[in-house]
């Protein structure tokens, strides 16, 4: 009896000694997990695992263009051009054969090329035959344009350096080409080229286009305000689409920051972005409650207004955005590559954004790269007037051989709120500009002008402005739409 | 008659002779013209054609300038002011508002202003006037329908094709 009852313990023992140890194999491996894959205990450059990221190529390459797709298509409609933003299904139309066109030019080795003026460039925004005029918004070299088109050394550029606008005249049926303008931005040559392309689906498009009910713009110079008149006092750059009705209609927004420094999962995303370990962190919080964090020689701080700040303490010391064993100097196309990988893993909160910089390479400064991104919401910009003057841009990135130097960001959120109707004309905004400024009789130089709206930091609907930006000045002016 | 009426009367005579003497008139007629040039410059006069109702009237003014839109009337053979409804107030079940089509130069000196066409040809006389000098321009536009405009480009492009049969294809 004792001895069953001794062997019933022992059973009984062993049972319950598998089970702990079934406990602690298994209470280990997802410790290991958290250590490794989670909550690192050390710094990046002595983890190996902390650059076990997906690296999903064509994920990379799909939100860069996201970002840097054209800012508006231009349709000529015969006298008047219909405009399309990222906000109208007809531009995503419009982008997904112009992209194909596109494609399709950066691959060619061979293709028929001449040199044409100036002059036949607006000819061509001036006629009655249909064309795509395309504006990317900032200027881009030739070379990385390709490049994230998936081309990667494009015989395109060997002809133009950099480009910030196109026309794609798809032509009559008689030819097997279309024709493609590109006007170089390094010397403002325009080139011409011609592109055997199947046209079958620009002819649909252009009946689609012919019973648009669209807001008709024209071009400045189309309407001869491009250049000094006896009476008038205002001078519009040529290519500034110019609405030719009285009122349209648009809509207010409304901004929200979605940056809750509270949220510990979205605080502790914010820090591993920046490779910062949660667990291991000095920080201290100023008297405006902005949470700052020093680490890797460089200092992060998380503001409750939704300013995210990085900065590297030391030149060359700031965190690692590239292999450290890389032997060639990054290009910009490299630069905005990890900047934008950058943005993509802070998460969610970078959305409607848009590259407002120009992505070209300086010779006298290789490797380093600066980047701005804006917010762009119904298809209109979004202009910054916040207290501290000194953000101007939604992103700022600086990026120098490979390591991140600087990064600042103004984290927002849209939304749509009530339609309403824009009753001030462009030209009248203008006027009352002008007047408010009291320059008459001189003339103003105006080199851009639109429809935007106005973030300044408060909670408030907000109606659409125009704004207008005048030559050799980087401010911006705003007179409301809505009266 | 008391003399203080008499003098209120006299006084408003007298406020009121400018805007009789300056306004524009209600009526032109088809020879009038003007008694100075070179108030306000329309840059696309030579336009004779168009497939788009809405008519983009483009140029440069002096400041101050008022300009008043007159349409032809074929049964008076006269023109008449271009008068505009201002349909918001028909949404509400108001009395509309009608005025008539004009506009005065802003300091810019910069015109664009539209005016909706009918089928077929259209006369205008823009009447431009600044204190006692008017200037009076003529415009003539012909609204085509857009499917004369789709005629026209296909028979374009039979002749062509039936032109290319006989001719050698280059590359």
């Amino acid at each position: 009896m004792k001895m069953s009852n001794k062997g019933t313990m022992f059973m009984v023992q062993e049972k319950i000694k598998t089970y702990i140890l079934i406990m602690l194999v298994i209470s280990s491996l997802f410790f290991a997990n958290q250590i490794w894959f989670g909550n690192k205990l050390w710094s990046s450059d002595y983890n190996f695992f902390s650059n076990w990221r997906k690296t999903d190529i064509q994920q990379t390459i799909a939100n860069k263009e996201d970002m840097i797709n054209p800012l508006r298509f231009v349709v000529n409609r015969g006298e008047f051009q219909l405009a399309y933003g990222k906000h109208q299904p007809t531009y995503h139309q419009l982008n997904t054969l112009l992209r194909d066109v596109y494609v399709t030019f950066f691959s060619e080795s061979q293709i028929s090329h001449e040199k044409v003026s100036l002059q036949q460039w607006q000819e061509v925004l001036n006629s009655r035959r249909p064309y795509y005029y395309i504006d990317f918004g900032t200027v881009s070299s030739v070379r990385v344009l390709g490049q994230i088109f998936g081309i990667r050394d494009t015989s395109i550029s060997s002809y133009v350096q950099s480009l910030k606008e196109s026309i794609i005249v798809p032509g009559d049926n008689l030819s097997a080409n279309i024709v493609i303008y590109i006007k170089d931005d390094n010397d403002q040559s325009v080139n011409k080229f011609q592109l055997p392309y199947n046209k079958a689906y620009f002819e649909k498009l252009n009946e689609q286009f012919r019973h648009s009910l669209e807001i008709r713009h024209a071009f400045s110079f189309q309407l001869g305000f491009d250049t000094p008149k006896e009476n008038s006092k205002i001078i519009i750059a040529p290519e500034i689409l110019i609405p030719v009705v009285e009122r349209q209609q648009t809509y207010a927004i409304q901004s929200e920051n979605p940056l809750d420094i509270e949220k510990s999962e979205m605080r502790e995303q914010i820090l591993r972005a920046f490779q910062y370990t949660p667990n291991t962190l000095r920080q201290y919080v100023e008297t405006d409650n902005t949470v700052v964090y020093t680490e890797n020689h460089s200092t992060l701080k998380i503001s409750p207004s939704g300013l995210i700040e990085y900065r590297a303490l030391e030149s060359g010391r700031g965190m690692r955005l590239t292999d450290a064993n890389r032997e060639t100097t990054p290009t910009v196309y490299d630069s905005l590559t990890m900047a934008i990988n950058l943005m993509q893993s802070i998460g969610k909160i970078n959305k409607h954004l848009h590259l407002t910089s120009d992505i070209i390479e300086d010779p006298n400064s290789p490797g380093v790269h600066s980047f701005t991104f804006d917010y762009y919401y119904n298809g209109h910009p979004i202009l910054l007037q916040l207290e501290d003057t000194a953000v101007r841009n939604a992103i700022e990135i600086e990026i120098a051989q490979g390591t991140l130097r600087y990064y600042r960001q103004y984290v927002r959120d849209y939304s749509l709120k009530q339609l309403v109707t824009i009753n001030v004309p462009m030209l009248n905004a203008v006027e009352e500009y002008y007047n408010r400024v009291n320059l008459y009789p001189e003339q103003m130089h105006i080199k851009q002008l639109g429809i935007g709206y106005i973030e300044n930091g408060s909670d408030r609907v907000k109606l659409p402005h125009w704004y207008l930006k005048l030559m050799d000045e980087q401010v911006f002016h705003t007179i409301p739409a809505v009266k | 008659m008391p003399k203080w009426i008499l003098g209120f009367i006299i006084t408003m005579v007298i406020l009121l002779i400018p805007v009789i003497t300056f306004g524009a008139p209600d009526q032109l007629e088809v020879d009038a013209s003007g008694t100075v040039t070179g108030l306000i410059n329309i840059s696309n006069l030579e336009q004779d054609i168009t497939f788009e109702q809405d008519y983009v009237l483009r140029g440069s003014g002096k400041q101050s300038v008022q300009v008043t839109v007159y349409v032809y009337h074929e049964e008076t053979q006269a023109y008449k002011q271009l008068m505009i409804i201002n349909t918001e107030y028909l949404e509400q079940e108001e009395e509309p508002l009608i005025y008539p089509r004009q506009w005065k130069v802003g300091a810019s000196g910069l015109i664009m202003q539209t005016i909706q066409l009918q089928e077929g040809k259209n006369r205008f006389k823009l009447y431009a006037q600044k204190d006692q000098d008017y200037e009076i321009i003529d415009i003539e536009i012909t609204l085509l329908k857009r499917d004369w405009l789709q005629a026209i480009k296909d028979l374009n492009i039979n002749i062509q094709q039936q032109i290319n049969r006989f001719l050698p294809m280059s590359n």
